[in-house]
């Protein structure tokens, strides 16, 4: 009867170890067996686990699920490894592979099945647990094992600043573009600001005097049309610069009544508007100027433009006399 | 001067003096409107059509019915109305009982000077006759085919307000007529003038003082009017400006013009510019001549766009813009 009691006590007492060396992820067995008859839980394993804990949207992500297994091979069936059940993540390959290992003296071979996914939206993708179905082919006993449900945090897609192509190009043409600018600056506009402050210094009417004085070889050449051109022309500037009103742009009658309009004094308007009806004669009617009109309209703008040179200095003079006062 | 365009210009300020004639014995009864005036006068020497715009009351009538009996012309004016029809117009065939036969009655266009008034409340096919014999200066009654008294010409109004139920003319029956003149109120020192003049017992009267072969005279003398390359080009500068206005420095009033000028307007704008010299004596054209009708001409030839309606711009906005940046030669 003790011997019995023992026995029974030897038999709990080993089932309940054999209980307590189950790994976390292998799978239970489905039916009870005899003890003796159980392949030790060492024996065969699976995990799942992911390269990243986290990645951007545009990146992959690879799942791998490798099977552990030592003794002999031949003793197990297994059934496809379904592909596993993921969310927010696009499949875009599988693959597979073997490779054996000497560990402590013990072969352990290895399969590794897996999978790449690209990330459909941001925010945290999962893969459900991969279930792997196998036969223990000497006591033909269908079991399985699971692997963990694993998840991911997707962050904003991630894109690396582009390298620029031939730095020392865009440095060169940076730097001739540089160069380009200093040079027109110098040339244009320095030039004209120097040109511009000699200008100011000439009043219009000195300008309109000798582009006149120029006008004369056109007489010498014998073009008459260029030279009452250039008169019309040397006419209108000076009105609309003494008067400031777009004078270039008035036919002869509708200027002399802006004129009127303005009040500017007869003398001078009778003498603008001798110059340009003869011009607008010999412009427009063919007219052949007598030797007396040619000078008639060369005297007639000459005067017009000293006197207006006249009554600005005058003017000055008043101006430094009240000052003065 | 080159000593044809000398013969010339003695030859028109002797064929002109008639025109001061005629202004004349306007101002007897027409007070104040001056450019109305001169501008009847330009189109019947041209040869063309006036479009004349202004509200009621303003002495459109009265001045063709005036210068008509100065130039010794005949003149209807045509009330044009919903349900004018084309046959009231030029006129029609009736039949003739005691001879048995058709006969035809011509209508009120078989005249000199046609005061077409309110030519947009008449339909589009009493418009179209009208302006047909405008432009062919003959009408086909049935099927014979009448040439129309020379001079001929025809004074339509227009009425800026009052536009409920009217035809507007199209574009291109509007470019039909030579100049288009907009009038406005007299002054007050003129409407003064009109009160005293036609508020007496007696109406003023006028006198003939040419006939209409002087007119037909004057309209050849008109032709033969020297136009100088400059000003051939200030006209088609002017001209092309509306068309292009980007390539004249108007780079902005390119979205506010639909279409520009016709070439009609380039040969409108010469003849009338010629006239406009006739007018002063001169038998040579001066850019003084082309900007003084310019607008006339070109008002209604420039069509604007519906950014510029938008903007209330108006054509003649447009023109005066073109007009100011074209040089002058």
């Amino acid at each position: 009867m003790k011997q019995l009691i023992i026995i029974i006590i030897c038999f709990l007492s080993l089932s309940f170890a054999q209980g307590d060396k189950s790994p976390t992820n292998a799978g239970a067995e489905n039916d009870s067996i005899p003890a003796s008859q159980i392949p030790h839980w060492d024996n065969i394993s699976i995990r799942g686990f992911i390269n990243k804990d986290s990645l951007p949207q545009n990146d992959t992500l690879i799942f791998t699920v490798e099977l552990q297994l030592s003794g002999n091979p031949d003793d197990y069936s297994f059934l496809p490894l379904e592909n596993p059940q993921v969310s927010r993540l696009n499949l875009i390959s599988t693959s597979s592979k073997n490779r054996s290992e000497v560990k402590n003296g013990r072969t352990m071979m290895f399969k590794e099945y897996q999978f790449v996914y690209c990330p459909t939206s941001i925010g945290m993708a999962y893969i459900n647990a991969v279930t792997l179905h196998y036969k223990y082919l000497p006591l033909d006993r269908d079991r399985t094992l699971q692997t963990m449900r694993l998840g991911v945090k997707v962050t904003d897609p991630h894109f690396p600043a582009k390298k620029a192509k031939w730095p020392w190009i865009t440095g060169f043409s940076l730097l001739a573009l540089i160069a380009i600018c200093t040079i027109l600056y110098v040339l244009l506009f320095h030039k004209d600001q120097k040109e511009a402050e000699v200008d100011q210094g000439i009043p219009f009417e000195m300008e309109i005097q000798t582009q006149l004085k120029e006008s004369r070889n056109f007489l010498k050449s014998g073009d008459l049309g260029e030279y009452f051109d250039s008169i019309s022309h040397l006419m209108r500037r000076f009105i609309a610069e003494k008067y400031d009103f777009d004078a270039q742009g008035m036919p002869t009658i509708e200027l002399i009544n802006r004129l009127k309009e303005m009040n500017i004094n007869d003398l001078l308007r009778e003498k603008v508007k001798k110059v340009l009806t003869t011009c607008d004669m010999v412009k427009f009617a063919k007219h052949l100027p007598s030797q007396m009109e040619i000078d008639e309209v060369y005297i007639n703008l000459e005067c017009c433009t000293t006197d207006s040179i006249e009554e600005n200095k005058e003017a000055l003079i008043n101006i430094d006399n009240n000052t003065n006062k | 001067m080159d000593q044809d365009i000398q013969a010339l210009n003695e030859r028109i300020k002797e064929e002109s003096k008639f025109v001061a004639d005629i202004l004349g014995e306007m101002d007897k009864v027409i007070v104040g409107q001056k450019n109305m005036v001169e501008r009847l006068m330009i189109a019947l020497l041209s040869d063309g059509h006036l479009l004349l715009e202004g509200v009621p009351g303003l002495a459109k009538t009265l001045a063709i019915s005036t210068l008509s009996r100065i130039i010794n012309a005949r003149f209807q004016r045509i009330q044009f109305t919903p349900d004018l029809l084309p046959a009231d117009l030029i006129g029609t065939l009736i039949y003739n009982q005691q001879e048995a036969c058709f006969t035809t009655k011509k209508g009120p266009i078989f005249s000199n000077l046609i005061l077409a008034d309110e030519i947009n409340r008449a339909p589009a096919k009493v418009q179209s006759a009208l302006l047909e014999a405008m432009q062919e200066r003959q009408v086909t009654i049935s099927e014979n085919t009448f040439k129309l008294d020379e001079p001929f010409l025809v004074l339509a109004t227009q009425n800026p307000i009052e536009q409920h139920g009217t035809y507007p003319l199209p574009e291109a029956q509007i470019d039909r007529f030579m100049l288009k003149v907009v009038i406005g109120y007299p002054s007050k020192e003129e409407e003064k003038n009109i009160l005293r003049l036609h508020s007496g017992n007696s109406a003023p009267t006028v006198e003939t003082k040419v006939n209409p072969e002087r007119i037909l005279q004057a309209r050849k003398v008109v032709r033969e009017i020297y136009v100088d390359e400059k000003i051939e080009n200030y006209i088609l500068d002017i001209i092309f400006a509306t068309r292009f206005p980007e390539k004249y420095g108007l780079d902005d009033l390119r979205d506010l013009i639909n279409y520009g000028a016709s070439p009609r307007a380039s040969l409108y704008l010469k003849i009338t510019a010629c006239a406009h010299a006739f007018l002063r004596g001169r038998g040579y054209v001066t850019p003084e001549d082309v900007r003084a009708i310019s607008m006339d001409v070109l008002r209604h030839r420039v069509i604007v766009s519906y950014e510029a309606e938008a903007e209330e711009v108006t054509s003649e906005d447009l023109v005066r813009r073109i007009l100011g940046k074209i040089e002058v030669p």
